[in-house]
């Protein structure tokens, strides 16, 4: 106990009362946007506050090195987990994600990702050497991948998405090669854009002429001719190194478009019809305002109508005619717009940036490379949370439903995102730590 | 400084990649803050405005409309219950594919084409608005739709109060026929609380004039309902009790008004029969006519509509407000009259008609028959042009148009319709200005038997004889009730009202009382029909030139003479291009007079009346 108070005292206290700031503003708007339905849910979230601090100062005062010590066991506990919920969960929202005991739902994803963290922070570390090749990437993505397939099977979208931004992140952050990582997501990105717009072309109806793209041996075909034509120019590469430059970015290009449309084949009886519905609807809200438009429709008429100063706390009018749905959760920003104005947002996101500075601050300042690769990671959870949700919000991408840390109603999230606070503490109260010079 | 710590390997690359992600984050929020800005600042009012579309709702209530009975409380026009279905698509699955299925079941079941539902609900899947999709559904629909109601949820029946009226075609004239409000009448009647968009309205006839009373006032149900439609919430507080509309009672009295026009249906020609002591308006055909019943169903109004209107015998043309005819030789009454009363005529004064043509300036006036000596009362029983050619060159037209106006046929006859017109009768300064001529002589003469400018309306002519009848002239009435809807008391009774306060001299006007009856007898013009002379009644009968060779064919009565005035009735029948007074018009109302006190059925006079038409040529 002393030694907290020493340490204490040099390592500034912004990031907890961020925390805490966060969370009370999360208390205040649970409670106005179930004024009308579940009053009492704020006294759930006060109750999910106490536990997290609870768990705060234990995660605080615990070595995180002795976390690292048991990264494995982390990593097989976290698919377990996700496991058990696929086996035993409860649905809730079409999605099995959640785990009931005695009276308490707990969303095992959630703590998933402190694990799964602490496992990737480690390995990198371990095999810090091969950072910079190709494979190193190869297999973090390994490591992510029985997560993210338990993950889809609840189905759980959203939270694979973080998940793999985290991942992406603490990657980037870690010094594998930047290119490597560039490469793998455009494949990705090439994967996915071409299954979407296949879709999004037989929904819209248009001319004969764009259906091709739904056939998928035409698809497969033009990726194989692609990706021969590139790996062509590669070998043609090797053996006259002259023009290196232009060619790579041909030829690498040519192979990663031809991947991707190869890909793109699987990833089409990948995604379900209503996750293209929601990019659709991004597009053109007005297509389905009762549907999957609604959401967003909804949401944007919360925010504008909050107009500068917002029309009062509790007194939003769409929040009192319940038109937003999952306003205590995806949407609760959206409530904070509405009954706080222009104003109360711009104090909102000027909290989150602190957030995120601080936890990256404590990251920069780490004395090891370990802890600089955890709190990364939680960083990378902050971050990933913080931008699907308020984008989604704003309706500049498709709603997936991603918690805002802190301030989102919910107790699973909230324990989490503390547990994440005090870990950052930990490894900030280490940074003064003295070794034997 | 005494402490140090171990940093990281490649700090400078290290430290460059976290900044990078801290930049990124910083950018991103920066471009939140701006897209926060952009809806709450710059597009704040639209949205609250989207946000306050949480409204009331107001759903009107529309009361029944007025039942409108004959003389005898018999209906002739009520609401009846018509039912359309429309769908809200909303309700509809948000499949696609589940819902082009069921689109295409309600298709095949109730006969509507796929297309036509598509483009209806096209861009508002969302709506919670009704939208029509078929108007008068069958009973059967209706049963459909109850049965399977789970499946059918995106229907609904819709039911409105539609009009019917009872004998359809014979009365369409008086009573005319409600629809909706368009464009021209809301703009009208802006300031006026009772009409909005839809609206049902009176449009022509009694259904018009009355419109105020027969609708009632409209209620409400106010309830709050959401962006999308939804009510949410209910405000009895707010709710109006809508009042239903007033009964009105008429005199027409229907079963007579179908006969009448069961008479003259295919012809083109008018019957009119009015009370005299009252101005009740008992029967009012107007022939062709068209069915009021049909525009029930808006699909068929336009099309009905612009084909009736093509048509040349103009079915719409209401003849008895809006006809103005020459009368011929029934103004001779009116000539008698003025003579009569100016001092001017001694009636039982011979006259040489015996040239069969009357001689002014050059010109030369015709009879149509050469007769003997004449005196008021042989010259009105045979229509003797050469008698009155005299008498009204004798005259002056100065006393023939004061004679006129006191009985009320340079205006409106007042009756309560919309749209009629007045009568026409000219004076010299309407002459010199239209023509540039002065009044001669001559238009004086043919003045005197009804020819030249003079045309009036059948109203008109049907108010000379009704003031030969009773000696005063009234305003034609057909509303005498206003009653209450729920109790059927009776709220308003209309009194007769005078047209005008004119007064003959009861000796001149028993003179030619006489004369109008002995146009029955003998040999008077209406006096070789069998049935004339079964009722005692006296008239006048008319052969108004027309554009077409035939002439018009005119007979304006009353009787019967053996009743009190009080139950006697005053009828004008006309039938275009049909030939001289007698020739149809007299037996028409002789028959009717027959019918009317009980000595023929409804079946005997239209065999009659057929084989009359037969006789002169005239089957349709």
């Amino acid at each position: 106990m002393k030694n907290i108070f020493k340490i204490s005292a040099k390592i500034d206290l912004w990031l907890i009362l961020v925390g805490l700031g966060l969370s009370i503003i999360g208390i205040f708007f649970v409670y106005s946007s179930n004024i009308n339905k579940d009053y009492y849910k704020y006294v759930k979230q006060i109750t999910s506050l106490v536990i997290a601090i609870v768990f705060y100062i234990v995660l605080a005062t615990y070595d995180y090195k002795r976390l690292v010590n048991k990264w494995m066991f982390f990593y097989a506990a976290g698919i377990l987990l996700l496991l058990l919920t696929l086996v035993f969960g409860t649905r809730i929202n079409n999605s099995k994600s959640w785990i009931k005991i005695l009276g308490f739902s707990f969303q095992t994803s959630e703590i998933c990702k402190i694990f799964f963290v602490i496992s990737l922070a480690s390995f990198i570390e371990k095999f810090k050497e091969n950072i910079k090749n190709f494979s190193f990437i190869i297999v973090s993505f390994a490591l992510l991948l029985p997560y993210i397939g338990l993950l889809l099977l609840q189905p759980d979208l959203g939270t694979t998405i973080i998940f793999i931004l985290i991942t992406f992140i603490m990657l980037f952050i870690s010094g594998a090669r930047f290119f490597y990582i560039g490469v793998f997501i455009s494949v990705i990105g090439v994967a996915i854009v071409i299954s979407f717009l296949s879709y999004v072309l037989d929904f819209y109806s248009f001319s004969s002429f764009f259906s091709i793209m739904k056939n998928h041996t035409f698809l497969i075909l033009l990726g194989i001719i692609l990706l021969g034509i590139g790996l062509l120019l590669m070998l043609i590469n090797f053996i006259t190194p002259k023009q290196m430059k232009k060619l790579f970015y041909t030829y690498m290009s040519l192979l990663v478009i031809g991947s991707g449309l190869i890909l793109s084949v699987p990833a089409k009886n990948f995604f379900k019809d209503y996750h293209y519905k929601r990019l659709i609807v991004l597009l053109d809200p007005e297509i389905d305002p009762l549907g999957k438009g609604y959401n967003i429709r909804q949401s944007l008429i919360s925010i504008g109508s909050g107009k500068f100063v917002g029309q009062g706390f509790t007194m939003g009018k769409q929040n009192r005619g319940n038109f937003l749905p999952s306003e205590d959760t995806d949407f609760i920003v959206s409530v904070i717009a509405e009954e706080t104005g222009f104003l109360g947002i711009s104090i909102l996101l000027i909290l989150l940036f602190l957030l995120v500075y601080k936890s990256l601050h404590i990251a920069f300042s780490s004395r090891d490379f370990i802890g600089y690769l955890i709190a990364g990671g939680i960083s990378a959870m902050y971050i990933s949370h913080i931008t699907i949700n308020l984008l989604s919000a704003t309706g500049l991408s498709p709603v997936i439903g991603i918690p805002l840390p802190f301030v989102s109603y919910g107790g699973s999230s909230l324990i989490t995102n503390f547990i994440g606070l005090g870990i950052l503490f930990n490894i900030e109260s280490k940074k003064f730590t003295y070794i034997s010079v | 400084m005494g402490y140090s710590y171990t940093k990281p390997r490649q700090e400078t690359e290290i430290s460059k990649r976290l900044s990078k992600i801290l930049y990124l984050f910083y950018i991103l929020l920066i471009f939140l803050l701006i897209r926060f800005f952009y809806l709450q600042i710059i597009r704040g009012d639209y949205y609250l405005l989207l946000a306050e579309g949480n409204s009331e709702q107001i759903l009107p209530l529309i009361p029944p409309r007025g039942i409108i009975y004959d003389r005898n409380h018999k209906i002739l026009a009520k609401n009846i219950a018509s039912y359309n279905m429309a769908i809200i698509p909303a309700y509809l699955p948000k499949e696609k594919k589940l819902r082009q299925k069921l689109i295409s079941d309600i298709s095949k079941r109730f006969q509507i084409p796929y297309e036509t539902i598509i483009k209806k609900i096209e861009y508002q899947l969302t709506s919670y608005k009704p939208i029509l999709l078929k108007e008068n559904i069958s009973k059967k629909e209706i049963i459909m739709l109850e049965e399977q109601e789970k499946k059918y949820s995106p229907l609904k029946v819709i039911s409105y109060p539609a009009r019917n009226y009872t004998y359809g075609e014979s009365l369409a004239h008086f009573m005319g026929y409600v629809g909706i409000i368009s464009k021209k009448e809301i703009e009208e009647k802006r300031n006026n609380k009772l009409y909005r968009i839809n609206s049902i309205i009176g449009k022509t006839g009694i259904e018009r004039q009355y419109d105020i009373m027969l609708r009632g006032i409209e209620g409400a149900d106010v309830s709050i309902v959401n962006t999308l439609g939804e009510p949410i919430k209910d405000l009895p507080e707010k709710h109006i009790k809508p009042v239903p509309g007033k009964n009105l009672v008429l005199s027409i009295d229907g079963e007579l008004q179908d006969l009448s026009y069961q008479i003259i249906k295919g012809k083109r020609g008018i019957i009119l029969i009015t009370k005299p002591a009252t101005g009740e308006v008992v029967v009012f055909v107007s022939s062709p006519s068209y069915d009021p019943n049909i525009f029930l169903d808006s699909e068929k109004i336009e099309k009905t509509f612009t084909e009736l209107s093509k048509k040349p015998e103009k079915p719409f043309l209401n003849r008895i407000t809006q006809g103005r005819y020459a009368v011929g030789s029934i103004f001779k009454i009116v000539t008698s009259l003025s003579a009569l009363e100016d001092g001017v005529l001694n009636p039982y004064e011979l006259v040489d008609c015996s040239k069969g043509y009357f001689e002014v300036g050059n010109r030369v006036y015709k009879d149509w028959k050469r007769h003997g000596y004449e005196n008021l009362f042989t010259a009105l029983q045979k229509s003797v042009n050469v008698y009155f050619y005299k008498l009204g060159y004798r005259l002056g037209y100065a006393a023939i148009l004061d004679y006129s106006r006191k009985l009320g046929l340079t205006s409106k006859t007042g009756i309560d319709l919309p749209d009629e017109i007045p009568s026409f009768i000219p004076t010299p300064e309407w002459k010199e200005k239209t023509f540039k001529e002065i009044w001669y002589d001559g238009d004086t003469v043919n003045a005197a038997i009804g020819q030249g400018f003079i045309t009036l309306t059948p109203l008109a002519v049907n108010n000379i004889i009704s003031f030969v009848a009773a000696d005063r002239v009234f305003k034609p009435r057909i509303v005498w009730e206003i009653r209450n809807p729920y109790t059927n008391s009776v709220e308003k009774r209309f009194e007769p009202e005078e047209l005008t306060s004119y007064h003959a001299n009861p000796k001149n006007l028993k003179y030619i009382r006489e004369g109008l009856k002995l146009v029955t007898l003998e040999r008077g013009t209406a006096a070789y029909h069998y049935y004339v002379s079964k009722i005692p009644i006296a008239g006048k009968t008319g052969s108004a030139q027309n554009v077409e060779n035939k002439t018009h064919s005119w007979f304006t009565s009353y009787g019967p003479l053996d009743k009190p005035l009080n139950e006697q009735f005053a009828i004008t029948v006309m039938v275009e291009a049909s030939g001289h007074g007698g020739s149809v018009a007299v037996p028409i109302s002789s028959l009717l007079y027959n019918f009317i006190e009980g000595k023929m059925s409804k079946e005997t006079v239209l065999k009659e009346i057929y084989s009359i038409y037969k006789y002169q040529g005239l089957e349709n």
